[in-house]
């Protein structure tokens, strides 16, 4: 991972002007955490007396996504909240959410976290966080997780490594879709080590996945007690063209469509909300979208609102009334 | 819109030189919104001297159409008033006639859950027509209730079953399409009768068309895609019943399901035959040919690997407008779709070449020169990935 891709985005609410500089993602204010937080998009708001609402959002750029719902949510004055995107895609599979629950040894990861250039706090289980402490010169927060947001996107994708002998699981990197190890690990040497070390174990088992969310979202009942939001995932493919089967092994729409099905199950049976993205992205039109997973400003949008619905639900915030003529 | 709307029973054809036909199981899905016209507009038209008659008929629920192919249960001999003899016959029937080479069907009905009956007696089933409670005489009526039971709907793995049947009882050049339906709708979220929404259950549906069709080769029009790419919230009327510009973009991709099926594109006289550059997905816009696994002459069957191809710097939106590529690339393997010969190669390994492009004419005899290839079919082929994890299309 290069430093470029370790350098922080952070959008502040707490002014107009700042706001509508987001809004049109033109500007965004660029700074460095150091080590402190490996990679963050950021919106935080100071308005309200109430007790501040940390969300935490844990995925790729569909979660991080929800960022955009930051200068909707600061219309709800009644408390300060922190809406931050704690991890990436190669940090987001569940087999590594569920691997943090209990930390590996850190003479285990050191030397991985190392060669591999690693960010901070990889195998932390940052999805248990209790609360967001925004940079101390901001003079804010801490924010306590109330509501921590997941994501099956990178499940349905991203292929996986485990160490030959410890059984460590790691996934060094690289564009959202599982990239070339060769190109996403630059270091020739790091690269042989790599190769001789870890094995690909591929994608992940759809029955697998479902056990891990299970286990995530007991663990984050149980250590920090916040509502769990997960989303699903478009399920087709934007722009593809009909496809004859029989030169297709396992097409990806099919493998999506089983893990959005599974979810749906498993939030029922766990009663937890479930922003549909599917059902939004084809609502409102698929044809703008780069591929299955990223959004345009508008579906992003509509995708807040939906969050922000379930936000108020959850009791998170209350409703604001509109103001009357 | 067409200018004719197309109804079961309909038949269109120009001149007849085979007995081919296509056989249109006209649900509501293919009747209200015009799909049905549209796609015989479309492929009568693309076939001037037109070879092919295509026939609409009464569409079905998947358990019915799996019954009218594989009668397994034998009929009352009291049969129903005489009235409904037709009727009662078709239900029973193969709707697949001689020279058929392909039989369009759709989920509609085993999503909205259409009324079929199951005879108390011998277990067979009906599916009477939609409006039968206002049209059908009392002495039918009577029949019906007195000797048939409702069928409870079946669940998407079971219409997965029978998909599956049904494609591998048809003949061999008997190609089964099915349209999907949309998964978003006003009213997805009402319970169906297993409980769960509606929504849930056409995705049941698509996945288990999805799987059947991995399995077996059954010819998909995704309805869902198609309607997606332009918003279903807007272009989805009711179930079933879809926006003119929806129903035109799910008429031409089953229209050119249809065009590309071998019985189908060899009724067009012609020798020559086009191979051009695979599209991959929106992200692909030029190919690198890197390998031909034929030479000039060289004869190729259905499945048999054509060239290695790889696509460099994929086009991505994400960075557009940006100057910058993703720098990624992708290997494939073209698989020829149906038999033929290469007769010349229009580009070397290590050429690139646009998507679309012309790479490569075939013929159908190996022997004859093909002639002018500007104005002829193209040569169908799949693609394959052919590296270490070859069931991920986005693992790249």
């Amino acid at each position: 991972m290069n430093r470029m891709s370790r350098t922080v985005r952070r959008v502040i609410g707490t002014d107009s002007a700042v706001e509508r500089q987001a809004r049109s993602a033109r500007n965004l204010v660029r700074y460095r955490l150091g080590k402190t937080v490996s990679r963050t998009d950021l919106f935080i708001s100071p308005k309200g007396s109430g007790v501040p609402l940390g969300i935490l959002l844990m995925g790729a750029c569909d979660v991080a996504a929800l960022t955009v719902l930051g200068p909707r949510l600061a219309r709800y004055p009644q408390r300060p909240f922190c809406l931050a995107s704690m991890a990436s895609a190669p940090e987001s599979r569940s087999d590594l959410f569920v691997q943090s629950l209990n930390p590996p040894d850190q003479a285990l990861t050191r030397e991985v976290t190392e060669r591999l250039d690693l960010v901070p706090g990889y195998f932390e289980p940052r999805v248990l966080m209790k609360e967001m402490k925004p940079p101390h010169q901001m003079g804010i927060g801490p924010f306590p997780v109330g509501a921590v947001v997941l994501s099956i996107s990178i499940d349905t994708s991203r292929t996986m490594y485990r160490h030959r002998e410890n059984g460590l699981l790691v996934d060094p990197g690289g564009w959202w879709l599982s990239g070339d190890m060769g190109e996403v690990i630059a270091d020739k040497a790091a690269m042989i080590w790599f190769a001789k070390t870890f094995e690909k174990i591929g994608r992940i088992d759809l029955e697998d996945s479902m056990k891990n969310y299970e286990t995530i979202i007991s663990a984050i009942r149980k250590t920090s007690g916040a509502h769990v939001i997960m989303m699903n995932v478009l399920s087709v493919d934007p722009g593809a063209g009909s496809l004859d089967y029989k030169f297709a092994n396992s097409p990806n729409k099919i493998r999506r469509r089983e893990f959005n099905i599974a979810l749906n199950e498993l939030s029922q049976r766990l009663d937890f909300p479930l922003i549909d993205v599917d059902r939004i992205t084809k609502g409102s039109g698929i044809a703008g979208q780069a591929d299955f997973v990223h959004y345009t400003p508008d579906q992003k949008r509509l995708i807040a609102e939906e969050f922000l619905r379930m936000l108020v639900d959850a009791g998170l915030f209350e409703p604001v009334r509109s103001r009357s003529r | 819109m067409g200018e004719e709307a197309i109804t079961p029973q309909d038949s269109f054809a120009g001149k007849m030189k085979t007995p081919t036909n296509i056989v249109l199981l006209a649900g509501p899905d293919l009747v209200q919104s015009g799909v049905g016209s549209r796609i015989k507009d479309r492929v009568l038209a693309a076939l001037p001297e037109s070879a092919l008659e295509i026939v609409a008929a009464a569409g079905n629920a998947t358990t019915i159409l799996d019954q009218r192919l594989n009668p397994s249960t034998t009929r009352a001999e009291s049969g129903p008033p005489p009235v409904l003899g037709e009727w009662f016959q078709s239900m029973f029937e193969s709707p697949v006639r001689s020279g058929t080479a392909a039989l369009l069907h759709s989920l509609h009905y085993d999503l909205v859950g259409s009324a079929v009956f199951r005879n108390r007696a011998e277990g067979y089933l009906v599916q009477p027509p939609d409006d039968y409670a206002s049209h059908w005489d009392s002495d039918a009526i009577e029949w019906l209730d007195r000797d048939f039971e409702l069928l409870e709907q079946p669940d998407a793995e079971n219409v997965g079953m029978m998909l599956k049947r049904v494609a591998t009882t048809l003949p061999e050049h008997t190609h089964l399409v099915v349209l999907n339906t949309s998964t978003v709708f006003r009213g997805g979220d009402k319970p169906s009768p297993n409980g769960e929404t509606m929504r849930m259950l056409a995705n049941r549906l698509a996945l288990a068309l999805d799987t059947a069709a991995v399995d077996t080769g059954i010819l998909t029009v995704d309805v869902d895609r198609l309607v997606a790419e332009l918003g279903a919230d807007e272009h989805v009327i009711e179930l079933g019943r879809y926006s003119e510009s929806a129903s035109e973009n799910i008429a031409e991709e089953a229209s050119e399901l249809i065009l590309d099926l071998p019985e189908v594109a060899d009724l067009i006289e012609f020798q020559g035959m086009q191979l051009l550059m695979p599209r991959y997905d929106r992200r692909t816009s030029v190919g690198i040919i890197e390998k031909w696994h034929l030479s000039p002459g060289s004869a190729v069957a259905d499945g048999d690997p054509m060239f290695d191809l790889r696509f460099e710097d994929l086009h991505s939106r994400l960075t557009e407008g940006h100057g910058r590529k993703t720098g990624r690339h992708l290997r494939l393997t073209a698989i020829a779709a149906s038999d033929g010969f290469l007769h010349e190669i229009m580009v070397s390994e290590g050429e690139s070449v646009p998507v679309g492009d012309l790479v490569a004419i075939m013929s159908r005899e190996g022997s004859s020169h093909p002639g002018d290839v500007s104005h002829s079919r193209r040569f169908r082929v799949g693609m394959r990935r052919d590296d270490a994890d070859r069931t991920s299309r986005e693992d790249v």
